[in-house]
């Protein structure tokens, strides 16, 4: 009995700490597999998730918080395009840009808005509002479904969505091919840069959603330090799910584990941090890629074309 | 007019070199004035409180450069980094990974001078020495991964950097290093405070300027002796224009890129050891200061160059220094930020704004026949 309510409790767990971090992961899968990189998914998490709160704060609905978080990040991401797609610039540089661009703005926006550099005040969220409330009342299941709001619903539900998208349906096909010889796609009649706008506007959509599951999902305020990385992790996660969105779930979940056994012993067995200090839960995550990369564990390759802009006639 | 033609298709691309970094800079300055604007601030106002809080309020006080240091020990640090990304630029290599040598530099650099107890002239280039071997290190680990197991350094120095703030944050600076370990009734968090013979001296009475300055003139020198002076610069310039040619004119581009990977991460780390026997003097519980991404900043606006990085830094040194007193208006200092982003974006974007001037060429060209016959050769 105790054993499966802690099992619960700790799905559970992962399900909310993950979220973020499965939901930016996946904007990655979509634009890495249409060719082109994104590391502002740090930066468009901020974005969103600032504008989460914006949007509840002024309406009071939290709904339109999600929707401002997505329309923003949507924006970033388009401006992402832009610059990678149209003008052909480096995508890396662009990142960088939007990441910087996205620490001052958003430092500045907050203290415009709610006059302070600390944390905005507390807006309407959906932190403890689950999405099936009655099925929450479940016995041992119902645990999982306490914790599900919209976001963690999302998060469930999307990598499969995806991944019935990328690979189950001609959209998705033209999608990776795109990703892996975006001359051949072309020669067949695929708009390349079409799918790369929507790709990339579509991961800022769902990095401005990784935003906003953090400021009005787990919590109901924006703080300055947000996100605090968890973009660079859903960049890790990605890799580690060798770009496919159900391998992304997880290692979202296997790095949000991670996180969770450290708060969990730290409150029940603090003396084994003394053993294996907190940094190196922490640190796993990013020290796992490497490591993947690198072929130590497994083998992960990336889309052929990602991060290559692709110029129509041009001589291969 | 023909003339004129002449000059400009001969000298075009120099032109538009030497125009990027100040257009990119001028709309960052013209993108944070829509924003202040849009805040219901006024830009002028505001940018007059930068100038005066970067150079000072009036002539006397301008000349006496009395408020000049602090932009330039920022600059210093910033110049640093910038350095750092402009060495591994040049060898082909994106150095996202300042951060992290910036980090493993300071925390190197604080250990060693809280430990290492010798006069002055002696201490500090022993700090430094062990600074320039780790963070060399470090930098070094992501080219010999890229050369050997063939990862993108961009994804391996990204991880490296967040490798480092965890565990630095949350294992040496609470852990091994942490001040309680030495002194157990300490109520500040972080690391001892680094001994008097560690510290960077200040120069100025009047700002926190301290021989940083001269660290980052040595690098800036030794950079651009390196890169157009040596074999070493020579081999590693090549690397970055054509990697497939210097293979085969026989240069080993495996230790190229290992070695300007391994400078990138000293010059990083250097920048870090700076701040901690300059400014801080201990290593804090928290340390985050974001100078090794605004090196790519610097690096990217300045050209890849490092006398372009050198200016570049130093006036966003003083930029960083102004926007301190621009709080007065309410304008917090991270708007900085705003006016780098904005310059990065219009950096990457060059492709783009050459493709325009082009454009704007091939129009001309069509209006003027009977001027341009043909495009010299």
């Amino acid at each position: 009995m105790f054993i499966i309510i802690t099992v619960m409790s700790v799905i559970s767990s992962l399900l909310k700490f993950g979220t973020p971090i499965i939901l930016a992961g996946l904007g990655g899968v979509i634009t890495e597999n249409a060719g082109v990189v994104n590391i502002a998914l740090e930066g468009m998490m901020r974005i969103g998730g600032f504008f989460a709160v914006f949007g509840s704060y002024i309406t009071g609905n939290p709904w339109y918080g999600i929707l401002m978080a997505m329309v923003a990040g949507g924006l970033a991401g388009l401006l992402h395009a832009y610059i990678s797609v149209s003008l052909r610039g480096n995508q890396i540089v662009s990142g960088v840009a939007i990441n910087v661009f996205a620490l001052g703005g958003i430092t500045f926006f907050l203290e415009r808005y709610f006059n302070t550099t600390g944390h905005s005040p507390s807006v309407a969220s959906f932190m403890n509002k689950p999405i099936f409330p009655p099925l929450a009342k479940i016995p041992y299941v119902g645990e999982i479904f306490l914790n599900m709001n919209v976001f963690v619903f999302l998060a469930v539900v999307m990598p499969f969505v995806i991944h019935f998208y990328l690979y189950r349906t001609p959209w998705g096909l033209r999608h990776r091919s795109v990703g892996e010889h975006p001359k051949a796609a072309d020669t067949l009649g695929v708009n390349v840069y079409m799918v790369r706008y929507l790709a990339v506007i579509a991961s800022g959509v769902f990095a401005g959603l990784a935003g906003a599951s953090i400021t009005i999902g787990q919590l109901s305020l924006f703080d300055n330090h947000m996100p605090a990385g968890l973009g660079f992790i859903a960049l890790a996660a990605m890799i580690f799910g060798k770009w496919k969105p159900l391998g992304t779930l997880a290692a979202a979940l296997f790095f949000t584990f991670a996180t969770v056994v450290q708060i969990y012993i730290q409150t029940l067995a603090p003396k084994i941090l003394t053993i294996i200090p907190r940094g190196f839960f922490l640190a796993l995550p990013y020290m796992l890629t490497i490591l993947i990369l690198a072929g130590f564990v497994g083998r992960a390759v990336p889309p052929a074309a990602s991060g290559v802009p692709y110029e129509k006639g041009e001589k291969l | 007019m023909a003339e004129f033609v002449n000059w400009w298709y001969k000298r075009r691309e120099n032109i538009l070199d030497f125009m990027m970094p100040i257009l990119a800079v001028l709309a960052g300055f013209l993108v944070a004035a829509i924003m202040i604007k849009a805040t219901g601030k006024s830009p002028l106002e505001a940018y007059k409180l930068l100038l005066h809080g970067a150079l000072g309020h009036n002539w006397q006080e301008f000349l006496s450069l009395s408020l000049a240091g602090e932009g330039l020990l920022k600059g210093s640090i910033l110049a640093l980094t910038g350095l750092s990304v402009t060495v591994a630029f040049k060898a082909g290599l994106f150095n996202i990974g300042a951060e992290g040598q910036f980090l493993v530099g300071a925390i190197t650099a604080a250990y060693f001078g809280f430990k290492l107890n010798f006069s002055p002239w002696i201490n500090i280039p022993l700090i430094l020495l062990a600074v320039i071997v780790f963070s060399g290190l470090y930098g070094a680990l992501a080219a010999y991964l890229k050369v050997k197991k063939g990862v993108h350094e961009v994804i391996t120095t990204i991880m490296l950097n967040w490798t480092a703030v965890h565990l630095i944050e949350n294992w040496l600076v609470v852990g091994p290093f942490s001040i309680l370990r030495f002194f157990p009734r300490a109520i500040r968090a972080g690391t001892p405070y680094v001994n008097d013979n560690s510290r960077l001296m200040p120069l100025m009475e009047t700002t926190r300027l301290n021989a940083s300055i001269f660290i980052a003139l040595m690098a800036v020198i030794f950079v651009f002796y390196l890169l157009y002076k040596t074999v070493i610069g020579y081999e590693i310039q090549s690397i970055g224009k054509n990697i497939e040619a210097a293979r085969y004119s026989g240069i080993n581009t495996g230790k190229s890129m290992i070695l300007s990977m391994f400078i990138a991460g000293a010059l990083a780390g250097l920048a870090g050891a700076c701040m901690i026997l300059g400014t801080e003097k201990q290593y804090p519980g928290v340390f985050r200061p974001g100078y090794g991404f605004d090196g790519i900043a610097m690096a990217l606006i300045g050209l890849t160059h490092p006398i372009g990085t050198f200016i570049t830094s130093l006036f966003f040194g003083f930029v960083r220094a102004g926007a301190t007193s621009m709080q007065l208006m309410g304008i917090h200092k991270t708007f900085a930020d705003i006016i780098q982003g904005t310059a990065i974006l219009f950096v990457a974007s060059q492709v783009g704004f050459r493709y325009l001037v082009y454009l704007l060429e091939e129009k001309l060209k069509r209006k003027k026949r009977s001027i341009i016959l043909e495009e010299p050769k």
